[in-house]
C-alpha cells in the first residue's frame, strides 16, 4: 500500500462501505426503532394493568348519595358509573361525580397539615406538624373555656345527620360554649317548624307520587337531587314504567330545568312570595283549597283581626302580584287551577345552590301553599319522616344543639372547625367571618384540598380523599324515608392525612372532652358499626343490593354484622314507610312575633331598599352554579370539558346577560365588565344568554379555570363577596350596576 | 477503477457487511437476566403437572391473567420445596415479603397495540406455542435481549436481524399478525388490533 | 346466514334532544373512558379536546320566547364516504366494513390536521402539546385505551375500548361477536336522562333501527352526503330545522357553547 493508498482510495472506501451499508440491517432495523422509539415517549403515562374488579360504593360530593360502581384496575378505581336501581341514585351520575376517583390527585391536594400564610399577596400553604395543628386548635378551645375573653367553639358542617356529625355535636356539648352550625338543606324543614304548633318530624317529599310538582326556583335537574332519579320523574323513564310529573318552574331565568319543565313561569326576581301569596289567593278565592283541614287546623287562617293569614293574602290579588312579579293574572290562577286539579301536588323552594338560601319567609309561605292545597301528611306531598335509629337528632345526652349561623353574635367565634364534606352549596365567606374574634380567631378546615372555603383557613387538616375513605351517607334533605350507606375506600389513603372523626377524637382528648361512653371504641369504623347495628336492632326497612339490583327485608338479615357486610358492599339501607303522624295544628304565618310584618314585606320583594334605588342599581345580580363544583375542590381535573374546554357550563365570574341589556350597557359578548353592588365591585367575562331575563345577571361561582392567577386570593374571589350581607339571610339577588370593563 | 480503488471499495463493502451484519446485531441488544430462573419444564413435567392456563388463563370476563402475580407462587412456594438457589431468590425476596417478581415480558408490547388472548385462545383455538415458541418445555429463562433504541425484546423483532423468520414464533410485529389473518381469512382493521 | 348477518355490523347512536338536559355527564363520561387529558393551560373552546361536546342552540327568539336545547355532538361515525377518510394522506383513519365504526389511529397520524379541515362536523380534535395529568391521576387511566402523543388528531371511535372488552368477554364464554348489553358506549351508559341510546343498525328490530326511521329523527347537514351513523330525534319542529341547516351565519347566532 503506501503512497498508493490516496484519498482516492479512501473514498473508495467510504463508498464501499455506504453500499454495504445499504445491504445491511443497520439503516433499515435502525429506521424501525427509531420509529418505535418515537412513538413510545416516556413521559405519555401508561395506564396501570392488573385484574378488572367491579366495586360498589357510595358518592360522597353532594349529599344526594349516588349508589356508583367503580371499575377498578389493580386495586384502583378507573371509571365510576350509576347503579341501576339503587334507591337513591337512579342508576346515573352527575358529572361531578364522575370524576370522583380523580379527586385523590387533585393539583391541590394537602398531604400534611398546613398553616395558610397570606403575606405578599398569595395564599401560601406552609407545612406543619399534626402535633402542632392540634396544639393550636386546642389552645384556642382552651380560651374559651377559662380565658377572661371568652368566646366560643364551633363546628361548621355542611353534611348534618352523619355519625361524624353526632361527634361534632358531642365534642362541643362537652365545651362551655359549643355551637353547631348546620347550614339548612333542602325543602326548608326549619320554616315548617317555626309553623307547627307541635312537633311533628323532619318533612320529606314523596315524589315517586307526586303528581304536579311547583318549583320555586329548585334546580330539579341540574342539582337538586340525583340526577337518575329526577329525569326519571320529570321526563319519564324510557321503559314507560312509574308516573312522570307535571313540573312548573318558577325562575327568573330559563334555566337547564326550565327548558325542560312542562310549564317554565319567569318571574321577577325576588319576588317569589309575592307569587306564592298570589297562587294562595286564587286557591282560596276560588275554593281550590283544603278548606275544611285548613280551618281546623289553621290557628291563623281567618281570625277576623288585620294579621290573619286570610288578610295577608287578600291584598295579594292576581293584578297585584302581577305588578309584582311580572307573571300574568291568567298564569296566577292557571296554575292554582292546575295545582288543584292535577294533584297530589307539592310546592317546593329551593333557587340556584350559589344564591343560598331563598329565605325564610318565602319558604313559609311555600308550606303555606303545601297546607292550602292538602299535600302535608299525604302520600305525594310531604310526609314526616321517621329518623333513623343511631341519628344525632335523637341520640344520647349531652351533644350540641343546631343553631343557625345568623344567629351566632358577632365576633363572638375563637375556633372556628369548618368540615368541608359540602351541602353543594356555597356561604359567603364574610357571613363566617364577622362571627369571629377579629385578630384572634382560628379558623381549621377538615378538606382533602387546598381550595374553596380551606383556602380562607388559617389551618388546613388534610382529610381523605372522597374515595379513600370509609364515610357515611344519610338520607338527603327531601328523601321522605331514611336511608343510609356506605362509601367504601377504592384506594389506600396517603399517609398524612387523617380521618375528622380522628382528629376530634384527639382534639377532645387534649381538651379532656369525654366523646363516648365508657368501653366504647372511638375507632371511626367502630362508631359507625354502632350506628349500623341500632339500624339492624330496629328491625326496620329492607337494603338494596347492588350486585343483583334487588332488596332484602331486615328480617332476613341475620346479625348486625352481616348487615355491615352488605352495606360495605355498596348496599343501601331504606326504611319501611309508616303511616304518617297526622299534622298537627299550624300557624300558616309563621310563629315569630313579627311574622305578619315580615311576611308581608317579603311579599313586596327581596330586592331591599338602597339608596339611589333602581335608578343607581338598574340591575339585577343573582349568583349561579351547579351543586357540589362551585370552587376548585370537589371538581376532577378533567370537568375542564364542561367549562374552558366547551363552554357548556359557567367558569369562576363569568356572566350571563340577556344580549339586549349587554348591548344597552355597551358590552361585548366575551367582553369584560365590571360590577358593582353597593358591597363592592367585581370584574367578569361576560357571556351572552337569551334565555336571561333582561336587567339580570348571573354570575358563576365555580372552578377557577386556572391560568397564571390561579393562586392569588384576589384573583380567586367570587361574586358572593359583593352580595348583601345585611342580615345575613337572603343574598341570591341584590342591586347593581355594570360597565364596560 | 484500479486495482488497489477495486480493493479499496472491496474491503469498505466487507467491512459494513461484516460491522451490519455481525457486529450491529450484538451491539444493538443489551442482555438482561430475569430477576430469577425459572423452569417451565418443571412445572409442567410429572412432578407438578401442570398445564399453560393454571397460571395463564382467560379470565371469565374475558381478560389475560398475563404472567402471575408471586401470590400465585406462594401457596406451593411459601418455603422452599428443593434447594435450588433460584428458589431461594423466589422465597426470600418476593414470597415472604409479598413482593411481586419484576419479570421482563418478552412478548411486550407498546401500549397501544391490542392483543386480546380470548378470541384467540377460545375461539380460534391457537396452541399457545405457535406464538411464543416451546416455552413450556424449558428448563430455564433465556436472558431479556433488550433493543437499545426501542427498548423491546429482540422477540418481538425476530431473532433474526434479518427480519426473516425460521420459526412460526419467531416475531410478534404487526406483519407476523396480519400474515397469520391473511392466511386465516380474518378481515382485518385497524381498530381491531390498536387501542 | 347468521354468520353474515353478524359479520356485517353497523354500529349507530340515537339522541333524543327533548330528553337532554345539557348537565354534561357524557362528556365526563367520554374523556374518563377515553383517557383524555385535562386543558392545558392556555386551552379554550377552539383548542381543547372534547370527542364529545355538547352545544346549546336556541330558537333566536327574545326572552321569554326564547328556547333552547343541547344537542351533544360526536364524531357522526359518517356512512359509505366519511370525508376525513378520504383526505387524510397516511391513511390514519378508516371506515371498518365490519362493524361501520370510523376507526381513528394514532399511530398513523402525523398531524396535518387536513381531516380537521374536511370534518364538517367539527368534531376532530388535535392535540396541540403532550397530555399532561396531575401527578399520580395516571394511576387512574383506562388501561383500554392508550394515550395519545402530542401532534396528533383524535376523535370518538364509539368507545372501541369498551367493544374490545365485549369481544373478549365474548371470546371467553366461547362466543364470536358481542351481546349488544355487553358493548354500551361511555356516553350512553352515563346519561341520566337515557338520551343516547345505541345498537346496530344491521339488526332491523334494534331500538336504534326503530328510532332511526321515525319521522322526528334527523341527521346533521344531511345534505352533505356523509350519511351520518349519529341520529338525533325531537318532537320540536324548530330544533329539527335549525339542525339540518347548513348555513353558518344562522348557526353562529344561534349555536352556543
Amino acid at each position: 500500500m503506501g503512497k498508493n493508498f490516496t484519498r482516492r482510495h479512501l473514498l473508495k472506501f467510504v463508498g464501499g462501505s455506504a453500499a454495504g451499508l445499504l445491504l445491511t440491517p443497520v439503516p433499515w432495523k435502525t429506521l424501525d426503532d427509531v420509529a418505535i422509539w418515537t412513538q413510545n415517549w416516556s413521559w405519555i403515562p401508561v395506564p396501570p394493568k392488573g385484574e378488572i374488579q367491579t366495586r360498589f360504593t357510595t358518592c360522597t360530593l353532594c349529599p344526594a348519595g349516588c349508589g356508583v360502581r367503580a371499575r377498578c384496575v389493580g386495586g384502583r378505581p378507573v371509571s365510576l358509573s350509576g347503579v341501576a336501581g339503587h334507591p337513591a341514585g337512579g342508576g346515573s351520575l352527575c358529572p361531578v361525580g364522575l370524576g370522583g376517583h380523580h379527586l385523590p390527585y387533585h393539583p391541590l391536594r394537602l398531604l400534611e397539615p398546613a398553616r395558610m400564610d397570606r403575606s405578599g399577596g398569595d395564599d401560601r400553604p406552609v407545612p406543619v406538624t399534626l402535633d402542632a395543628a392540634l396544639a393550636a386548635m386546642a389552645r384556642a378551645a382552651e380560651e374559651t373555656r377559662s380565658g377572661a375573653s371568652g368566646g366560643s367553639v364551633a363546628v361548621l358542617d355542611g353534611r348534618p345527620g352523619r355519625t361524624l356529625s353526632t361527634i361534632y355535636r358531642k365534642f362541643l356539648g362537652g365545651m362551655k360554649s359549643g355551637l353547631y352550625l348546620a347550614p339548612e338543606m333542602g325543602i326548608g324543614a326549619n320554616a315548617l317548624q317555626d309553623m307547627l304548633l307541635e312537633p311533628w318530624g323532619r318533612p320529606g317529599l314523596d315524589l315517586e307520587n307526586t303528581a304536579t310538582l311547583l318549583s320555586f326556583g329548585a334546580p330539579i335537574l341540574d342539582g337538586w337531587g340525583a340526577p337518575g332519579r329526577m329525569a326519571d320523574l320529570v321526563l319519564g323513564r324510557r321503559d314507560g314504567k312509574g308516573r312522570r310529573l307535571k313540573l312548573i318552574q318558577v325562575e327568573p331565568r330559563r334555566s337547564r330545568t326550565a327548558a325542560a319543565a312542562d310549564q317554565w313561569v319567569p318571574l321577577n326576581p325576588g319576588t317569589e312570595a309575592a307569587l306564592a301569596f298570589g297562587l294562595a289567593h286564587q286557591l282560596v278565592q276560588l275554593r281550590l283549597f283544603d278548606e275544611k283541614s285548613v280551618r281546623k287546623r289553621a290557628v291563623d287562617f281567618e281570625t277576623g283581626e288585620g294579621s290573619s293569614y286570610l288578610s295577608l293574602i287578600s291584598r295579594f290579588t292576581p293584578d297585584t302580584v302581577s305588578g309584582i312579579t311580572g307573571v300574568s293574572a291568567e298564569t296566577i290562577t292557571g296554575i292554582a287551577r292546575e295545582l288543584a286539579r292535577n294533584s297530589p301536588a307539592a310546592v317546593v323552594g329551593g333557587g340556584d345552590p350559589a344564591g343560598g338560601p331563598l329565605g325564610e319567609e318565602e319558604e313559609r309561605a311555600i308550606w303555606g301553599l303545601n297546607l292550602l292545597l292538602g299535600s302535608v301528611g299525604k302520600a305525594g306531598g310531604f310526609v314526616p319522616r321517621r329518623e333513623a335509629p343511631g341519628d344525632p337528632a335523637i341520640s344520647g345526652d349531652g351533644p350540641a344543639a343546631v343553631s343557625r349561623l345568623e344567629e351566632v353574635p358577632d365576633r363572638s367565634i375563637r375556633l372556628l372547625i369548618l368540615d368541608t364534606a359540602g351541602s353543594g352549596g356555597a356561604l359567603p365567606w364574610k357571613l363566617i367571618d364577622r362571627k369571629l374574634v377579629p385578630q384572634n380567631s382560628l379558623v381549621a378546615a377538615l378538606a382533602p384540598v387546598v381550595a374553596g372555603d380551606a383556602r380562607r383557613a388559617d389551618l388546613v387538616i388534610p382529610v381523605p380523599s372522597c374515595t379513600e375513605a370509609l364515610d357515611e351517607v344519610p338520607a338527603p334533605a327531601a328523601s321522605p324515608v331514611s336511608t343510609l350507606s356506605l362509601a367504601q375506600p377504592l384506594q389506600p389513603a396517603p399517609a398524612g392525612v387523617i380521618a375528622p372523626a380522628a382528629l376530634i377524637v384527639r382534639l377532645a382528648a387534649a381538651l379532656s372532652v369525654p366523646l363516648f361512653s365508657s368501653g366504647e371504641s372511638a375507632v371511626w369504623a367502630d362508631c359507625l358499626k354502632r350506628r349500623v347495628e341500632a339500624i339492624h336492632n330496629s328491625g326496620r326497612g329492607s337494603v338494596f343490593s347492588p350486585q343483583d339490583g334487588k332488596f332484602a327485608e331486615m328480617a332476613a338479615i341475620e346479625s348486625p354484622e352481616s348487615l355491615w357486610k352488605l352495606l360495605s358492599e355498596g348496599g343501601c339501607w331504606i326504611d319501611s314507610r309508616e303511616v304518617p303522624a297526622p299534622l298537627p295544628h299550624y300557624s300558616l304565618l309563621g310563629r315569630k312575633n313579627d311574622a305578619y310584618a315580615s311576611m308581608a314585606s317579603a311579599g313586596a320583594g327581596r330586592l331591599a331598599a338602597v339608596p339611589g334605588g333602581a335608578q343607581a342599581w338598574p340591575l339585577v345580580l343573582m349568583p349561579s352554579g351547579l351543586c357540589g363544583a362551585l370552587d376548585d375542590s370537589q371538581v376532577s381535573p378533567l370537568m375542564t370539558k364542561l367549562y374552558q374546554e366547551s363552554g357548556l357550563r359557567r367558569l369562576l365570574n363569568q356572566a350571563d346577560i340577556n344580549p339586549a341589556t349587554a348591548r344597552a350597557y355597551g358590552l361585548a359578548d366575551r367582553g369584560g365588565a365590571v360590577i358593582e353592588t353597593p358591597s363592592g365591585s367585581l370584574r367578569v367575562e361576560v357571556r351572552f344568554d337569551p334565555g336571561v331575563m333582561p336587567g339580570v345577571i348571573h354570575v358563576a361561582v365555580g372552578p377557577g379555570g386556572g391560568g397564571k392567577s390561579r393562586n392569588r386570593l384576589r384573583d380567586r374571589l367570587n361574586v358572593l363577596t359583593i352580595c348583601p350581607d345585611d342580615s345575613g339571610r337572603v343574598w341570591r339577588v341584590a342591586r347593581a350596576r355594570v360597565r364596560e370593563a | 477503477m484500479s486495482h488497489a480503488s477495486k480493493i479499496s471499495f472491496a474491503a469498505g463493502l466487507a467491512a459494513s457487511l461484516a460491522l451490519g451484519w455481525l457486529a450491529f446485531p450484538r451491539a444493538l441488544y443489551r442482555k438482561v437476566d430475569q430477576p430469577l430462573q425459572f423452569s417451565h419444564l418443571l412445572h409442567t413435567g410429572e412432578k407438578v403437572g401442570l398445564t399453560c392456563d393454571a397460571c395463564h388463563s382467560v379470565r371469565p370476563d374475558g381478560s389475560f391473567s398475563g404472567i402471575p402475580k408471586v401470590e400465585q407462587c406462594a401457596p406451593c412456594h411459601a418455603q422452599a420445596q428443593g434447594s435450588s438457589p433460584d428458589e431461594k431468590i423466589l422465597v426470600e425476596q418476593y414470597v415472604t415479603p409479598n413482593r411481586e417478581i419484576p419479570w421482563l415480558v418478552y412478548a411486550r408490547q407498546p401500549e397501544n397495540a391490542y392483543f386480546p388472548h380470548g378470541p384467540h385462545v377460545n375461539l380460534a383455538k391457537i396452541e399457545c406455542g405457535r406464538c411464543h415458541g416451546m416455552h413450556g418445555s424449558s428448563t430455564g429463562l433465556r436472558p431479556f435481549q433488550v433493543n437499545r433504541i426501542s427498548g423491546y425484546s429482540r422477540d418481538v423483532w425476530g431473532e433474526n436481524i434479518s427480519g426473516l423468520r425460521s420459526k412460526p414464533w419467531d416475531g410478534m410485529k404487526m406483519s407476523d399478525c396480519s400474515r397469520c389473518h391473511a392466511e386465516r381469512g380474518v378481515k382485518d382493521s385497524c381498530l381491531m388490533c390498536h387501542k | 346466514m347468521e354468520n353474515e348477518k353478524k359479520s356485517r355490523q353497523r354500529f349507530a347512536m340515537v339522541i333524543d334532544v327533548d330528553r337532554c338536559t345539557g348537565c354534561g355527564a357524557c362528556m365526563m363520561a367520554c374523556a374518563v373512558e377515553n383517557n383524555v387529558p385535562p386543558a392545558r393551560p392556555e386551552a379554550g373552546d377552539r383548542t381543547g379536546i372534547t370527542w364529545l361536546r355538547v352545544y346549546r342552540m336556541d330558537n333566536g327568539n327574545t326572552f321569554p320566547e326564547s328556547e333552547s336545547v343541547f344537542l351533544p355532538v360526536s364524531c357522526q361515525q359518517c356512512d359509505e364516504h366519511p370525508p376525513c377518510v378520504s383526505v387524510c394522506p397516511q391513511n390514519a383513519v378508516e371506515l371498518d366494513p365490519k362493524t361501520g365504526i370510523v376507526g381513528q389511529i394514532a399511530e398513523r397520524c402525523l398531524g396535518c390536521r387536513y381531516c380537521m379541515t374536511a370534518c364538517p362536523y367539527h368534531a376532530r380534535y388535535f392535540n396541540w402539546g403532550d397530555p399532561e395529568w396531575p401527578k399520580g391521576m395516571e394511576q387512574a387511566l383506562n388501561p383500554g385505551v392508550a394515550p395519545r402523543m402530542r401532534g396528533v388528531v383524535e376523535k370518538c371511535n364509539f368507545c372501541h375500548g369498551r367493544l374490545h372488552a365485549a369481544e373478549e368477554r365474548a371470546a371467553a364464554a366461547g362466543k364470536a361477536g358481542v351481546e349488544m348489553e355487553a358493548y354500551v358506549p361511555a356516553c350512553a351508559e352515563s346519561c341520566p336522562a337515557n338520551a343516547i341510546s345505541f345498537g346496530d343498525l344491521s339488526d332491523p328490530d334494534s331500538s336504534v333501527s326503530v328510532l332511526a326511521r321515525d319521522a322526528d329523527t334527523f341527521r346533521l347537514l344531511p345534505r352533505l352526503g356523509t350519511s351520518p351513523k349519529v341520529y338525533y330525534r325531537s318532537k320540536k319542529r324548530w330544533v329539527r330545522e335549525l339542525a339540518q341547516k347548513e348555513a353558518v351565519k344562522e348557526e353562529r347566532k344561534t349555536v352556543n357553547g
